[in-house]
């Protein structure tokens, strides 16, 4: 009986004359206009971030040399400004490397289950690098910004007393924390989308990966709970013993 | 065959039709189908030299086209499509369907937008009388595993037609 009622719109979509769903059929020269122009996936998300930030670390890092020149008198600035250059330079060059490792993995020529796997896999390695660059940027925004403002009000970089120093930290963590917080969600939504149609295509292999995954997450809470409570024992070692004294 | 732009050009103009109704079952909007036939036609482009006979003209298409719509990060609208017509969708009148026909395949299209991305496809390829051998290959699953999510499907779409239609 089911298959009767089935029937029915099978051969309605048989019987169907339609012209294309864009309301018009290229022509070959706009076919050839097409496919010379830049795949919009890539040039969405991912991409968008990656070269956002690469345009707001080579700011950054211009910025830095700037503050070196003012407050080249105070030595220990100039080195901690010297090594987060640095550190920037090679975030940069890491982020690039992703952006280029993107495109190879555009190949929908393959298995949709490979496709799918290769794009959840690229995810899941470099997104949460990303985020931490990507963080590291905003909270790097911040504290030169506040190098910036001292040195125009007050002709040096002035952190008196430990209000001062925790206020500073505190914005700093702030713009990182809600940066990553951000493109956690961001990661999340596009990697549930993946698997989604990944659980949709076959069941035995999403259960496979699901399960892995949950092996990986559950190994690498356990290390984090080994350091936590190492660095904890650490810290009331470290009090009790300058209380004894 | 011969491999070049000319030739590319040509397949995909005469195959058009194709990656339209494909736009149709996975955009939502008029620019949102257009995008995805931007897309699809770069990606049929790049991998165009790795097609090389490997696989069937219409093998490579399908998947290549499939997997574009698939693995594309969309707006999905959550809420059924309600409307007749979708935003940017022509007509022709054909004289060999009826008005019933044409309420059906309007039903129909709108009862396939709710499915899943991956039984949107396997549907498609079910509508447009692929085998189950071709829909496995275009797919990258068994042929018995298509016949079971057929199976599932149809019913899954009449309990949808039901429900909205009354069909």
């Amino acid at each position: 009986m089911e298959n009767n009622g089935f029937e029915r719109f099978s051969n309605a979509w048989k019987q169907a004359d339609t012209l294309g769903q864009s309301q018009k059929m290229y022509s070959e020269n706009e076919i050839k206009t097409i496919k010379m122009k830049k795949s919009l996936e890539f040039s969405r998300s991912i991409n968008t971030s990656i070269l956002f930030d690469g345009a707001l670390k080579g700011i950054l890092i211009l910025g830095m040399f700037v503050l070196i020149l003012f407050y080249r008198n105070d030595a220990a600035l100039v080195a901690v400004l010297s090594v987060i250059i640095g550190v920037s330079f090679f975030l940069l060059y890491k982020e690039f490397n992703i952006r280029n490792e993107l495109l190879n993995i555009e190949d929908y020529a393959h298995e949709l289950g490979v496709v799918l796997k290769r794009k959840i896999q690229f995810y899941k390695v470099n997104f949460p690098k990303l985020k931490w660059m990507i963080a590291f940027s905003n909270s790097l925004f911040v504290w030169v910004g506040s190098m910036f403002y001292f040195y125009s009000k007050y002709g040096h970089y002035r952190i008196e007393d430990f209000v001062d120093a925790l206020v500073t930290i505190l914005m700093i963590t702030f713009a990182f924390g809600i940066s990553y917080l951000a493109l956690t969600f961001q990661f999340k939504l596009s990697v549930l989308d993946l698997e989604e149609s990944l659980i949709n295509l076959d069941d035995q292999e999403a259960a496979t990966i699901n399960i892995n995954a949950q092996v990986q997450r559950k190994k690498k809470f356990r290390i984090a709970m080994i350091i936590a409570i190492i660095l904890g024992l650490a810290l009331f070692l470290f009090l009790l013993l300058s209380y004894i004294n | 065959m011969d491999y070049s732009e000319e030739t590319f050009e040509k397949l995909i103009f005469e195959n058009q039709q194709l990656i339209h109704k494909i736009c149709n079952i996975y955009g939502t909007s008029l620019a949102d189908k257009e995008d995805l036939f931007q897309e699809i036609t770069i990606q049929l482009w790049k991998t165009f030299d790795s097609f090389q006979h490997k696989s069937k003209f219409s093998t490579w298409l399908y998947r290549v086209a499939l997997n574009t719509a698939i693995t594309q990060k969309r707006k999905e609208n959550r809420r059924p499509d309600t409307s007749s017509l979708s935003d940017g969708e022509m007509r022709i009148p054909n004289p060999k369907s009826t008005e019933t026909d044409e309420e059906d395949l309007a039903a129909l299209r709108l009862a396939i937008r709710q499915l899943k991305k991956v039984d949107r496809a396997i549907i498609f390829l079910y509508l447009e009388e692929k085998s189950y051998q071709e829909i496995a290959d275009i797919i990258g699953i068994t042929p018995k595993n298509v016949g079971v999510k057929i199976v599932r499907i149809k019913a899954k779409l009449l309990s949808i037609l039901k429900k909205d239609h009354g069909k």
